[in-house]
């Protein structure tokens, strides 16, 4: 099991928490204005590395907050957690 | 419920529902001053600021989050404790919801008691580590509660959402039974 620390709880198991994908996506600003491409771009294209991975994580069986997580898609280790 | 001992000082567990806790669940920044002041002053109790430590005995402040706590007392005193919070804080960006319908607070009691809830919970519950004065919203056998170890007795409050209560009383009692659990 991994121990994930939330930045407001500290650690916890990962049974408590849930995966909310890739962090750092910004809704277009004008969205009538972009390509049927671009907006399928930012729907959903994902970056998908192989390595550090910027990731939200809901602490959904505690605190209930988003969080921000650096993890490792290789070896799962989480190297920082931070509020958002 | 069964009685598996007769004798209760037999026993180094004991389960039973705390019948009169009322809960009021309370949203608001800690940068604002005025409202913690507020809830002090109206409450009797103040709010938490440590994260999964709550304060006060008979009335009690847990904290759940960074801008959220929530807020027990005699299920009698709710209404009343409601609208003296909602008349302090009108026009703060707060919010005061009862949500005593939606809560069932159980007793744990006894030396026993850390080793049961163990056997259904990933936190390490420790009397060095989750001291009395603790709480925390976590997994006790695939139900979400808030587990609390209170100051002034051995053992643990455990409070579940009611939808879950009847499952988690039957779990509570039939993970007890090896360790004899007295069940009121």
């Amino acid at each position: 099991m991994l121990l994930i620390k939330c930045p407001w709880c500290g650690e916890r198991a990962e049974t408590e928490f849930s995966y909310g994908g890739e962090a750092g996506i910004k809704r277009p600003l004008e969205p009538d204005k972009l390509t049927d491409e671009e907006w399928a771009d930012y729907l959903f294209n994902r970056s998908n590395p192989k390595g550090a991975h910027h990731e939200l994580w809901n602490h959904a069986g505690g605190c209930r907050r988003w969080f921000e997580a650096e993890r490792d898609t290789v070896t799962y280790r989480i190297a920082v957690t931070r509020e958002l | 419920m069964q009685k598996v001992s007769d004798n209760m000082s037999d026993s180094a567990l004991q389960l039973q529902r705390v019948n009169d806790a009322g809960f009021i669940n309370l949203r608001g920044s800690v940068d604002n001053k005025d409202f913690l002041a507020a809830i002090e002053r109206v409450a009797g109790v103040a709010l938490p600021l440590e994260a999964n430590t709550f304060h006060g005995d008979v009335t009690r402040a847990y904290w759940l989050g960074p801008d959220e706590w929530l807020l027990q007392c005699r299920e009698s005193d709710v209404a009343n404790l409601q609208q003296a919070l909602d008349e302090t804080l009108r026009g703060q960006h707060t919010a005061v919801n009862d949500l005593t319908g939606g809560f069932v607070m159980y007793g744990l009691r006894g030396p026993g008691a850390a080793e049961l809830l163990a056997a259904g919970c990933t936190l390490d519950l420790h009397p060095l580590v989750f001291t009395p004065g603790c709480c925390a919203q976590s997994g006790l056998a695939k139900a979400t509660v808030l587990l609390a170890r209170p100051k002034s007795t051995d053992g643990f409050d455990v409070i579940v959402r009611r939808s879950f209560a009847d499952y988690l009383w039957q779990w509570l009692a039939r993970t007890g039974r090896d360790a004899r659990i007295e069940v009121t």
